[in-house]
Protein backbone atom coordinates (compact mmCIF):
# COMPACT_ATOMS: atom_id res chain seq x y z
CA UNK A 1 0.00 0.00 0.00
CA UNK A 2 1.24 3.58 -0.66
CA UNK A 3 0.92 5.94 1.78
CA UNK A 4 -2.48 7.80 1.87
CA UNK A 5 -0.87 10.96 3.53
CA UNK A 6 0.19 11.55 -0.05
CA UNK A 7 -2.46 13.67 -2.25
CA UNK A 8 -3.64 11.18 -4.99
CA UNK A 9 -4.22 12.56 -8.93
CA UNK A 10 -6.59 11.92 -11.34
CA UNK A 11 -5.37 12.58 -14.98
CA UNK A 12 -7.84 12.73 -18.25
CA UNK A 13 -6.10 11.48 -21.03
CA UNK A 14 -6.26 12.55 -24.84
CA UNK A 15 -5.36 10.94 -27.18
CA UNK A 16 -4.79 12.82 -30.02
CA UNK A 17 -4.52 12.15 -33.86
CA UNK A 18 -3.38 15.28 -35.49
CA UNK A 19 -5.95 17.42 -33.75
CA UNK A 20 -8.82 15.71 -32.48
CA UNK A 21 -8.89 13.31 -29.83
CA UNK A 22 -9.56 9.94 -30.28
CA UNK A 23 -9.88 6.72 -28.21
CA UNK A 24 -10.14 2.54 -28.71
CA UNK A 25 -10.47 -0.03 -27.69
CA UNK A 26 -7.40 -2.62 -26.54
CA UNK A 27 -5.48 -0.40 -28.65
CA UNK A 28 -7.85 -0.50 -31.50
CA UNK A 29 -10.79 0.70 -32.96
CA UNK A 30 -10.57 4.43 -32.79
CA UNK A 31 -13.47 6.62 -32.47
CA UNK A 32 -13.59 10.55 -32.42
CA UNK A 33 -14.39 12.31 -29.15
CA UNK A 34 -13.72 15.88 -29.72
CA UNK A 35 -11.40 18.68 -29.68
CA UNK A 36 -8.93 19.09 -27.49
CA UNK A 37 -8.88 22.57 -26.08
CA UNK A 38 -12.34 22.52 -25.11
CA UNK A 39 -12.27 18.86 -23.43
CA UNK A 40 -8.59 19.81 -22.14
CA UNK A 41 -10.32 23.13 -20.84
CA UNK A 42 -13.35 21.67 -19.57
CA UNK A 43 -11.81 19.29 -17.52
CA UNK A 44 -9.26 21.13 -15.68
CA UNK A 45 -12.97 23.60 -14.81
CA UNK A 46 -13.99 19.75 -13.49
CA UNK A 47 -10.93 19.44 -11.31
CA UNK A 48 -8.30 17.62 -13.16
CA UNK A 49 -5.09 17.46 -11.55
CA UNK A 50 -3.17 17.51 -14.81
CA UNK A 51 -3.80 16.77 -18.15
CA UNK A 52 -2.21 14.08 -20.47
CA UNK A 53 -1.76 14.75 -24.28
CA UNK A 54 -0.84 11.31 -26.12
CA UNK A 55 -0.16 11.53 -30.13
CA UNK A 56 -0.89 8.44 -31.97
CA UNK A 57 -0.44 9.94 -35.23
CA UNK A 58 2.25 8.31 -36.91
CA UNK A 59 2.87 10.95 -40.16
CA UNK A 60 5.83 13.73 -40.19
CA UNK A 61 2.75 15.66 -41.41
CA UNK A 62 0.48 14.57 -38.36
CA UNK A 63 3.65 15.24 -35.99
CA UNK A 64 3.80 18.68 -36.84
CA UNK A 65 -0.19 19.44 -36.23
CA UNK A 66 0.20 17.66 -33.48
CA UNK A 67 2.64 19.80 -31.71
CA UNK A 68 0.54 22.79 -32.46
CA UNK A 69 -2.34 20.87 -30.26
CA UNK A 70 -0.01 20.84 -27.89
CA UNK A 71 0.75 24.16 -28.00
CA UNK A 72 -2.65 25.27 -28.32
CA UNK A 73 -3.97 23.18 -25.33
CA UNK A 74 -1.16 24.45 -23.18
CA UNK A 75 -1.87 27.98 -23.76
CA UNK A 76 -5.53 27.22 -22.54
CA UNK A 77 -4.70 25.42 -19.22
CA UNK A 78 -3.33 26.69 -15.90
CA UNK A 79 -2.31 23.37 -14.95
CA UNK A 80 0.23 20.98 -16.00
CA UNK A 81 0.81 19.58 -19.46
CA UNK A 82 2.12 15.95 -19.98
CA UNK A 83 3.10 14.92 -23.55
CA UNK A 84 3.89 11.99 -25.35
CA UNK A 85 3.90 9.43 -28.21
CA UNK A 86 6.35 9.49 -30.67
CA UNK A 87 8.98 11.84 -28.66
CA UNK A 88 12.63 9.70 -30.14
CA UNK A 89 14.69 11.72 -29.13
CA UNK A 90 16.49 15.18 -27.13
CA UNK A 91 15.06 17.46 -30.17
CA UNK A 92 11.59 15.31 -30.04
CA UNK A 93 11.40 16.15 -26.81
CA UNK A 94 13.27 19.92 -27.11
CA UNK A 95 9.80 20.75 -29.67
CA UNK A 96 7.46 19.03 -26.84
CA UNK A 97 9.03 21.27 -24.39
CA UNK A 98 8.72 24.26 -26.29
CA UNK A 99 5.12 23.64 -27.35
CA UNK A 100 4.28 23.75 -23.96
CA UNK A 101 4.60 20.22 -22.39
CA UNK A 102 5.69 20.59 -18.87
CA UNK A 103 6.75 16.86 -18.92
CA UNK A 104 7.29 14.41 -21.47
CA UNK A 105 6.35 10.56 -21.58
CA UNK A 106 8.80 8.15 -23.68
CA UNK A 107 7.99 4.58 -24.08
CA UNK A 108 9.43 3.05 -27.37
CA UNK A 109 12.22 5.06 -27.66
CA UNK A 110 13.27 4.11 -23.92
CA UNK A 111 13.42 0.54 -24.83
CA UNK A 112 15.23 1.15 -27.26
CA UNK A 113 17.85 3.78 -26.13
CA UNK A 114 17.46 3.72 -22.39
CA UNK A 115 20.50 5.95 -22.32
CA UNK A 116 17.62 8.62 -23.42
CA UNK A 117 15.79 8.73 -19.89
CA UNK A 118 19.45 9.73 -18.20
CA UNK A 119 20.05 12.31 -21.10
CA UNK A 120 16.22 13.78 -20.29
CA UNK A 121 16.61 13.45 -16.93
CA UNK A 122 19.59 15.23 -16.59
CA UNK A 123 19.06 17.82 -18.75
CA UNK A 124 15.30 18.76 -17.48
CA UNK A 125 14.97 17.45 -14.47
CA UNK A 126 13.72 14.09 -13.07
CA UNK A 127 10.32 15.58 -12.46
CA UNK A 128 9.45 16.38 -16.19
CA UNK A 129 10.79 12.84 -17.63
CA UNK A 130 8.03 10.06 -17.01
CA UNK A 131 8.77 6.62 -18.50
CA UNK A 132 5.18 5.12 -20.11
CA UNK A 133 5.39 0.97 -19.88
CA UNK A 134 2.41 -0.73 -21.69
CA UNK A 135 2.36 -4.37 -20.73
CA UNK A 136 0.19 -8.04 -21.45
CA UNK A 137 -0.44 -10.31 -18.83
CA UNK A 138 1.44 -13.46 -19.43
CA UNK A 139 0.58 -16.09 -16.11
CA UNK A 140 1.81 -14.19 -13.53
CA UNK A 141 3.67 -11.38 -15.30
CA UNK A 142 3.58 -8.50 -17.46
CA UNK A 143 5.18 -8.41 -20.64
CA UNK A 144 6.34 -5.31 -22.31
CA UNK A 145 4.96 -3.81 -25.50
CA UNK A 146 5.60 -1.28 -27.95
CA UNK A 147 5.00 0.94 -30.62
CA UNK A 148 1.79 1.32 -29.73
CA UNK A 149 1.48 -2.25 -28.68
CA UNK A 150 1.96 -4.03 -31.71
CA UNK A 151 5.73 -5.52 -30.56
CA UNK A 152 6.38 -7.73 -27.81
CA UNK A 153 9.79 -6.87 -26.57
CA UNK A 154 10.79 -9.99 -24.10
CA UNK A 155 11.12 -7.29 -21.19
CA UNK A 156 9.37 -7.75 -17.52
CA UNK A 157 7.29 -5.04 -16.87
CA UNK A 158 8.43 -4.66 -13.39
CA UNK A 159 12.09 -5.34 -14.54
CA UNK A 160 11.71 -2.43 -16.46
CA UNK A 161 9.98 -0.21 -14.53
CA UNK A 162 12.75 -0.69 -11.72
CA UNK A 163 15.16 0.10 -14.58
CA UNK A 164 13.69 3.02 -15.07
CA UNK A 165 13.95 4.58 -12.27
CA UNK A 166 17.61 3.46 -11.65
CA UNK A 167 18.04 5.38 -15.01
CA UNK A 168 16.53 8.67 -14.19
CA UNK A 169 12.80 8.20 -14.64
CA UNK A 170 10.50 10.88 -12.57
CA UNK A 171 7.67 8.99 -13.06
CA UNK A 172 5.97 5.79 -14.54
CA UNK A 173 2.56 5.57 -16.51
CA UNK A 174 1.85 1.65 -16.55
CA UNK A 175 -0.81 0.84 -19.07
CA UNK A 176 -2.62 -2.59 -19.30
CA UNK A 177 -2.83 -2.88 -22.76
CA UNK A 178 -5.56 -5.98 -21.51
CA UNK A 179 -7.81 -3.71 -19.48
CA UNK A 180 -7.18 -0.69 -21.89
CA UNK A 181 -11.17 0.68 -23.08
CA UNK A 182 -12.65 -1.83 -21.71
CA UNK A 183 -13.78 -0.16 -18.43
CA UNK A 184 -13.64 -3.42 -16.28
CA UNK A 185 -11.58 -1.90 -13.99
CA UNK A 186 -7.34 -1.44 -13.80
CA UNK A 187 -5.41 -3.88 -13.14
CA UNK A 188 -4.88 -3.25 -9.73
CA UNK A 189 -2.54 -6.33 -8.85
CA UNK A 190 -0.04 -4.89 -11.28
CA UNK A 191 0.22 -1.88 -9.35
CA UNK A 192 0.54 -3.07 -5.94
CA UNK A 193 3.51 -5.08 -7.21
CA UNK A 194 4.83 -1.90 -9.40
CA UNK A 195 4.26 0.30 -6.52
CA UNK A 196 6.12 -2.41 -4.00
CA UNK A 197 9.40 -2.09 -6.24
CA UNK A 198 9.90 1.64 -6.97
CA UNK A 199 9.41 4.62 -5.50
CA UNK A 200 8.68 7.20 -7.80
CA UNK A 201 5.09 8.47 -8.43
CA UNK A 202 3.14 5.61 -10.38
CA UNK A 203 0.46 6.62 -12.47
CA UNK A 204 -1.72 3.87 -13.63
CA UNK A 205 -3.60 3.95 -16.74
CA UNK A 206 -6.02 1.29 -18.47
CA UNK A 207 -9.59 -0.07 -17.11
CA UNK A 208 -11.34 2.90 -15.68
CA UNK A 209 -15.40 2.71 -15.48
CA UNK A 210 -16.81 3.66 -12.48
CA UNK A 211 -15.47 5.64 -9.57
CA UNK A 212 -15.05 2.45 -7.56
CA UNK A 213 -12.03 1.70 -9.77
CA UNK A 214 -10.53 4.49 -9.19
CA UNK A 215 -10.69 4.01 -4.88
CA UNK A 216 -9.37 0.30 -5.83
CA UNK A 217 -6.30 1.26 -7.78
CA UNK A 218 -5.23 4.43 -5.65
CA UNK A 219 -4.59 2.25 -2.75
CA UNK A 220 -1.36 1.49 -4.63
CA UNK A 221 -0.67 3.72 -7.57
CA UNK A 222 -0.04 7.79 -7.02
CA UNK A 223 -2.50 8.72 -9.78
CA UNK A 224 -5.05 7.44 -12.03
CA UNK A 225 -5.35 8.01 -15.84
CA UNK A 226 -8.26 7.70 -17.82
CA UNK A 227 -9.68 8.60 -21.26
CA UNK A 228 -13.09 7.21 -22.35
CA UNK A 229 -15.22 7.38 -18.55
CA UNK A 230 -14.32 11.58 -19.30
CA UNK A 231 -14.73 11.97 -23.00
CA UNK A 232 -18.33 10.05 -22.54
CA UNK A 233 -19.76 11.51 -19.45
CA UNK A 234 -19.28 8.40 -17.73
CA UNK A 235 -17.68 10.49 -14.82
CA UNK A 236 -17.53 13.72 -13.60
CA UNK A 237 -14.43 14.48 -12.12
CA UNK A 238 -15.73 16.76 -9.27
CA UNK A 239 -18.30 14.04 -8.52
CA UNK A 240 -15.42 11.38 -8.54
CA UNK A 241 -12.74 13.60 -5.96
CA UNK A 242 -15.75 13.84 -3.87
CA UNK A 243 -16.34 10.34 -3.60
CA UNK A 244 -12.67 9.54 -3.53
CA UNK A 245 -12.24 12.17 -0.27
CA UNK A 246 -15.21 10.30 0.93
CA UNK A 247 -13.26 6.86 0.69
CA UNK A 248 -10.51 8.10 2.63
CA UNK A 249 -8.47 8.81 -0.59
CA UNK A 250 -6.43 12.44 0.19
CA UNK A 251 -7.50 14.72 -3.30
CA UNK A 252 -7.20 18.40 -4.09
CA UNK A 253 -10.47 19.48 -4.26
CA UNK B 1 1.76 47.96 -17.73
CA UNK B 2 4.39 46.01 -14.80
CA UNK B 3 7.17 44.62 -17.32
CA UNK B 4 8.54 41.02 -15.78
CA UNK B 5 11.78 39.89 -16.87
CA UNK B 6 11.92 35.64 -16.99
CA UNK B 7 15.35 35.25 -17.29
CA UNK B 8 15.90 32.10 -19.80
CA UNK B 9 18.58 29.22 -18.98
CA UNK B 10 17.65 27.65 -22.47
CA UNK B 11 15.58 24.71 -21.06
CA UNK B 12 12.37 23.76 -20.93
CA UNK B 13 8.96 25.00 -20.89
CA UNK B 14 8.48 29.25 -20.40
CA UNK B 15 5.59 29.32 -22.12
CA UNK B 16 3.20 28.23 -18.92
CA UNK B 17 4.97 31.30 -17.22
CA UNK B 18 4.51 34.12 -20.50
CA UNK B 19 1.10 33.14 -20.30
CA UNK B 20 -0.07 32.69 -16.78
CA UNK B 21 1.97 36.66 -16.38
CA UNK B 22 -0.10 37.44 -19.26
CA UNK B 23 -3.37 36.61 -17.51
CA UNK B 24 -2.41 38.77 -14.34
CA UNK B 25 -2.22 41.66 -16.24
CA UNK B 26 2.27 42.13 -16.61
CA UNK B 27 4.38 42.36 -20.03
CA UNK B 28 6.29 39.23 -19.45
CA UNK B 29 9.93 39.64 -21.32
CA UNK B 30 12.60 36.80 -22.00
CA UNK B 31 16.22 37.96 -20.85
CA UNK B 32 19.13 36.56 -22.33
CA UNK B 33 21.27 39.14 -21.43
CA UNK B 34 22.53 40.72 -18.05
CA UNK B 35 22.25 44.32 -19.44
CA UNK B 36 17.93 44.03 -19.94
CA UNK B 37 17.60 43.41 -16.17
CA UNK B 38 17.89 47.59 -16.27
CA UNK B 39 15.11 47.86 -18.04
CA UNK B 40 12.33 45.62 -16.76
CA UNK B 41 9.77 46.20 -13.14
CA UNK B 42 10.78 42.55 -12.29
CA UNK B 43 12.45 39.38 -12.33
CA UNK B 44 11.54 35.86 -12.76
CA UNK B 45 13.82 32.99 -11.91
CA UNK B 46 12.08 30.00 -13.43
CA UNK B 47 11.74 26.75 -12.26
CA UNK B 48 13.14 24.59 -15.38
CA UNK B 49 15.88 22.38 -15.91
CA UNK B 50 18.57 21.10 -13.50
CA UNK B 51 21.02 23.25 -10.96
CA UNK B 52 23.93 23.04 -12.29
CA UNK B 53 22.07 23.63 -15.94
CA UNK B 54 20.70 27.07 -14.77
CA UNK B 55 23.34 27.86 -12.67
CA UNK B 56 25.73 28.17 -15.77
CA UNK B 57 22.75 30.31 -17.51
CA UNK B 58 22.92 32.29 -14.62
CA UNK B 59 26.61 33.11 -14.28
CA UNK B 60 27.10 36.29 -16.06
CA UNK B 61 23.58 37.38 -14.30
CA UNK B 62 25.06 36.80 -10.72
CA UNK B 63 26.51 40.61 -10.61
CA UNK B 64 23.95 42.35 -12.36
CA UNK B 65 21.00 40.58 -10.33
CA UNK B 66 22.97 41.24 -6.87
CA UNK B 67 23.31 45.33 -7.93
CA UNK B 68 19.18 44.93 -8.59
CA UNK B 69 17.93 43.19 -5.82
CA UNK B 70 16.31 45.15 -3.23
CA UNK B 71 15.20 48.18 -5.87
CA UNK B 72 13.55 45.61 -8.24
CA UNK B 73 11.60 42.80 -6.86
CA UNK B 74 12.12 39.08 -7.73
CA UNK B 75 10.46 35.69 -7.99
CA UNK B 76 12.30 32.51 -7.69
CA UNK B 77 9.73 29.74 -8.79
CA UNK B 78 10.94 25.97 -8.14
CA UNK B 79 14.15 25.60 -8.86
CA UNK B 80 14.60 29.53 -9.55
CA UNK B 81 14.05 29.85 -5.35
CA UNK B 82 17.07 26.95 -4.85
CA UNK B 83 19.65 29.03 -6.99
CA UNK B 84 18.91 31.58 -4.07
CA UNK B 85 20.99 29.39 -1.50
CA UNK B 86 24.60 28.34 -1.50
CA UNK B 87 24.27 24.83 -3.57
CA UNK B 88 22.73 21.93 -3.85
CA UNK B 89 22.61 18.11 -4.04
CA UNK B 90 21.48 18.13 -7.63
CA UNK B 91 24.31 19.84 -8.70
CA UNK B 92 28.35 20.95 -7.99
CA UNK B 93 28.16 24.44 -9.60
CA UNK B 94 27.60 27.51 -6.20
CA UNK B 95 24.14 28.93 -6.46
CA UNK B 96 23.99 33.07 -5.91
CA UNK B 97 24.00 32.59 -1.96
CA UNK B 98 21.78 35.24 -1.50
CA UNK B 99 20.95 33.10 1.67
CA UNK B 100 22.80 30.71 3.54
CA UNK B 101 21.69 27.12 3.42
CA UNK B 102 21.54 24.05 1.21
CA UNK B 103 19.31 22.63 -1.16
CA UNK B 104 18.65 18.79 -0.25
CA UNK B 105 17.40 15.70 -1.78
CA UNK B 106 13.89 15.27 -0.51
CA UNK B 107 14.07 11.99 1.96
CA UNK B 108 10.10 10.41 0.80
CA UNK B 109 7.99 9.00 0.56
CA UNK B 110 7.94 9.83 -2.87
CA UNK B 111 10.77 10.82 -5.15
CA UNK B 112 10.40 13.35 -6.60
CA UNK B 113 7.15 14.99 -5.02
CA UNK B 114 4.75 15.13 -7.72
CA UNK B 115 1.27 16.87 -8.10
CA UNK B 116 -0.57 18.87 -5.62
CA UNK B 117 0.07 19.67 -1.85
CA UNK B 118 -0.90 21.74 1.16
CA UNK B 119 0.96 24.99 1.68
CA UNK B 120 1.00 26.23 5.59
CA UNK B 121 1.12 29.98 6.11
CA UNK B 122 3.14 30.33 8.65
CA UNK B 123 3.65 34.38 8.61
CA UNK B 124 1.99 36.75 6.57
CA UNK B 125 3.64 36.87 3.50
CA UNK B 126 2.70 39.68 0.55
CA UNK B 127 1.92 37.32 -2.05
CA UNK B 128 0.17 34.38 0.00
CA UNK B 129 -3.66 33.77 0.60
CA UNK B 130 -3.28 31.54 3.71
CA UNK B 131 -2.60 27.98 3.25
CA UNK B 132 -3.57 26.37 0.11
CA UNK B 133 -2.94 23.52 -2.64
CA UNK B 134 -0.35 24.23 -4.99
CA UNK B 135 1.33 21.96 -7.97
CA UNK B 136 4.44 20.55 -6.73
CA UNK B 137 7.32 18.99 -9.33
CA UNK B 138 10.75 18.58 -7.77
CA UNK B 139 13.62 15.89 -5.75
CA UNK B 140 15.22 18.74 -4.06
CA UNK B 141 13.87 21.63 -1.47
CA UNK B 142 15.60 23.50 1.33
CA UNK B 143 13.99 21.01 4.08
CA UNK B 144 13.48 22.11 7.72
CA UNK B 145 14.73 26.41 6.93
CA UNK B 146 16.10 27.37 10.51
CA UNK B 147 14.61 30.15 11.85
CA UNK B 148 17.21 32.93 10.37
CA UNK B 149 15.43 32.57 7.41
CA UNK B 150 12.71 34.48 5.83
CA UNK B 151 10.42 32.23 5.43
CA UNK B 152 6.28 31.92 5.43
CA UNK B 153 5.42 28.84 4.03
CA UNK B 154 5.98 25.27 4.53
CA UNK B 155 4.93 21.92 3.34
CA UNK B 156 4.92 18.95 4.99
CA UNK B 157 6.05 15.93 3.25
CA UNK B 158 7.90 12.52 4.65
CA UNK B 159 9.26 13.32 7.69
CA UNK B 160 10.41 16.70 6.90
CA UNK B 161 9.14 20.68 6.09
CA UNK B 162 9.70 21.74 2.53
CA UNK B 163 10.15 25.61 2.50
CA UNK B 164 8.17 26.32 0.07
CA UNK B 165 7.09 30.42 0.28
CA UNK B 166 10.10 32.59 1.10
CA UNK B 167 9.15 36.46 1.33
CA UNK B 168 11.84 38.63 2.12
CA UNK B 169 10.59 41.94 1.56
CA UNK B 170 13.32 44.27 2.57
CA UNK B 171 15.38 42.42 0.03
CA UNK B 172 11.96 42.42 -2.33
CA UNK B 173 12.87 38.37 -2.56
CA UNK B 174 10.18 35.86 -2.99
CA UNK B 175 10.62 32.56 -4.18
CA UNK B 176 7.94 29.79 -4.01
CA UNK B 177 9.06 26.14 -4.74
CA UNK B 178 5.57 24.93 -6.19
CA UNK B 179 4.47 26.03 -9.32
CA UNK B 180 2.03 28.95 -9.33
CA UNK B 181 1.83 28.97 -13.62
CA UNK B 182 0.43 25.67 -13.06
CA UNK B 183 -1.56 25.61 -10.07
CA UNK B 184 -5.23 27.13 -11.29
CA UNK B 185 -6.78 29.93 -11.92
CA UNK B 186 -7.56 30.37 -8.95
CA UNK B 187 -4.88 29.77 -6.18
CA UNK B 188 -2.09 29.50 -8.67
CA UNK B 189 -2.83 32.83 -10.62
CA UNK B 190 -3.29 34.55 -7.62
CA UNK B 191 0.02 34.35 -5.92
CA UNK B 192 1.51 36.17 -9.29
CA UNK B 193 -1.45 38.68 -9.18
CA UNK B 194 0.05 39.39 -5.90
CA UNK B 195 3.54 39.57 -7.11
CA UNK B 196 2.18 41.87 -9.84
CA UNK B 197 0.60 44.38 -7.12
CA UNK B 198 3.15 44.58 -4.61
CA UNK B 199 5.75 45.36 -7.67
CA UNK B 200 3.06 48.58 -8.53
CA UNK B 201 3.28 49.38 -4.77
Amino acid sequence: MRPLGIVRRIIPCLDVDANVVVKGVNFEGLRIMGDPVELAARYEEEGADEIFLLDITATIEGRKTFLKTVSNVASALNIPLGVGGGIRNLEDADAAFKAGADKVSINTAAVKNPGLITMLSREYGAQSVVVAIDVKKQGNTWRVYVEGGKRETGLDGIEWAKSAEDLGAGELLITSIDADGTRAGYDVELYRVVSKVVNIPVIASGGAGGVKHFVEVLMYADAALAASVFHMGVINIQGLKAYLMEAGIKVRM
Amino acid sequence: MVKVGIINYNVGNLGSLINAFRRVDSEPIIINEPSELMSVDAVVLPGVGSFDAAMSRLGRFRDDLSKVRGSVPMLGICLGLQVMFEGSDEGSLSGLSWYLGRVSRLGGPRVPHIGWDLVRSVRPCEILDGNGYFYFMHSYAVINPGNDLPYSGITRYGDGNILSVLCDKRSMTFGVQFHPEKSGKRQGLEVLRHFIGFVRK
